[in-house]
């Protein structure tokens, strides 16, 4: 059960501190969230401390078990708060005009930060982004940003942004609070219905907002659905992701004799035209356009993509079987590629007379 | 000048930041959180009590706890790292003229 070596005990130690780090981390968020309030911090501890005990016993389980999954709950941990402080920093930055200066300085800081941080996820995500500057680059930025971080938090904090102060408007007096209880019962008396009860409902921008929630949240879930279901994109197959798709550059550059004139190109007909031959549907021949992904060699960054479009006569319904294929190979022989679609049979087992 | 260059003789290109170069940054990492936190912590304890406007310090407190636990994780990382990766199963990035100083037989 227990696999770890040294080092992955050393790391799963390191992210159980981490993760009582965050305990900390979390505390000041909700203190930057909650700062127009009275704040008790054991209250705050309370439930912070417990969500960390929390992720430190799911993360002891994954870690044991050796799961990936256990990234996953460090992550799950660690980024809706930097967001969090980075947000309440912002709203601070609004709303109190005398820190509105450091206030901005430290979501610049901190942003700063998260970037790097996402950096990081990516180089752990795939060591090959590694580069001998990653390292180093990444810790020089934490050492040059954090001071100025602490800094600006430091004169928020002496500026009263975080001191406790009562507003007016935030809390309701008590000749409003009457005027709402007997409002209520006079709806209550006018009803005259005692299954049916009446209450006053407080609408206000921030509750306008929170509704809109759902509303978001089933718009998201419906286009992410319809984008899975029904669009099915193929990432293999997007041609911004294959313009750095150095998989067949090697072999490209090798075969071409001259690089700044020759190319070599990968023709993709099997689909299209094998489904022209097995189809006599005008529908079938209204597909008049075949892409055809080409693949060039550029002056130095390798390769680069571009597309082509073939063009098909309308009148190809009335063409033959034997004509249709033999315009199959024709274009398969000015194209030295290899089809990645296998033809269709009926061109495939088609023997010209 | 010499008219072509040898490239055998020349070091190879460094393509990851290797275990000695990943050591000294990330202890300066720590180090300066530590520094900094330390310094919080100071200014908390000697001069924010004799402000002129008295204001609250505990977010700072939990910043200050915040920077040393950040200190220490970061330190036992890279030790670890300096430590322990060079045993692993062929993917550390030590050079072999540096032994080893924690494998065990």
């Amino acid at each position: 059960m227990w696999k770890w070596d040294e080092y992955a005990a050393a790391l799963n130690a390191v992210s159980v501190l981490q993760i009582m780090n965050g305990v900390l981390i979390w505390t000041v968020a909700v203190y930057m969230l909650r700062f127009d309030r009275v704040n008790n911090l054991r209250s705050i501890l309370k439930y912070t401390g417990s969500a960390g005990l929390f992720f430190i016993f799911v993360f002891m389980i994954l870690a044991a078990l050796d799961s990936p999954l256990k990234n996953g709950v460090f992550l799950l941990w660690f980024e809706p708060v930097f967001w969090l402080r980075l947000g309440s920093a912002l709203v601070i930055a609004g709303s109190v005009p005398k820190v509105h200066d450091w206030a901005v300085l430290f979501v610049a800081t901190k942003f700063a930060l998260v970037l790097f941080h996402l950096y990081s996820i990516a180089l752990e995500l795939n060591p090959g982004y590694e580069r001998d500057w990653s390292y180093p680059v990444t810790r020089l930025v934490h050492i040059l940003v954090e001071p100025f971080a602490a800094f600006a938090l430091v004169q928020m904090a002496r500026n009263g942004a975080f001191t406790p102060k009562e507003r007016e408007f935030l809390i309701p007096t008590t000749a409003q609070a009457e005027t709402v209880l007997l409002r209520e019962k006079a709806l209550a008396k006018a009803s005259e219905a005692s299954q049916v009860t009446w209450r006053t409902h407080f609408v206000f921008p921030e509750r306008l907002w929170s509704y809109g929630a759902i509303g978001m949240v089933i718009g998201y879930f419906a286009s992410g659905s319809l984008l899975i279901a029904v669009t099915k994109p193929n990432v293999m197959r997007d041609p911004i992701y294959n313009v750095r798709d150095t998989k067949l550059e090697p072999q490209t550059i090798a075969e071409a004799p001259d690089r700044s004139s020759t190319h070599t190109r990968t023709c993709e007909f099997g689909l299209c035209l094998g489904h022209r031959c097995t189809r006599r549907t005008t529908r079938a021949c209204s597909l008049t356009t075949c892409r055809v992904p080409s693949r060039r060699t550029s002056s130095s960054d390798g390769l680069y993509f571009v597309s082509k479009h073939v063009r098909f006569p309308r009148s190809c319904e009335r063409r033959s079987p034997a004509q249709r294929c033999s315009r199959l190979r024709r274009l398969r022989a000015q194209c030295s590629f290899t089809l990645s679609v296998p033809p269709s049979r009926s061109c495939s087992s088609y023997r010209p007379a | 000048m010499p008219l072509s260059v040898d490239c055998k003789a020349l070091p190879p290109k460094l393509e990851k930041c290797n275990l000695d170069c990943k050591l000294p940054w990330g202890l300066a990492w720590a180090g300066l959180a530590a520094v900094v936190g330390g310094a919080l912590l100071c200014y908390l304890r000697i001069a924010a009590p004799h402000a002129k406007v008295r204001f609250d310090t505990t977010i700072l407190y939990l910043y200050a706890g915040s920077l040393a636990f950040e200190s220490v994780s970061f330190i036992a990382m890279t030790l670890s790292l300096h430590l322990y990766a060079a045993c692993g199963s062929g993917t550390s990035t030590r050079r072999p003229s540096m032994p080893c100083r924690c494998c065990r037989s």
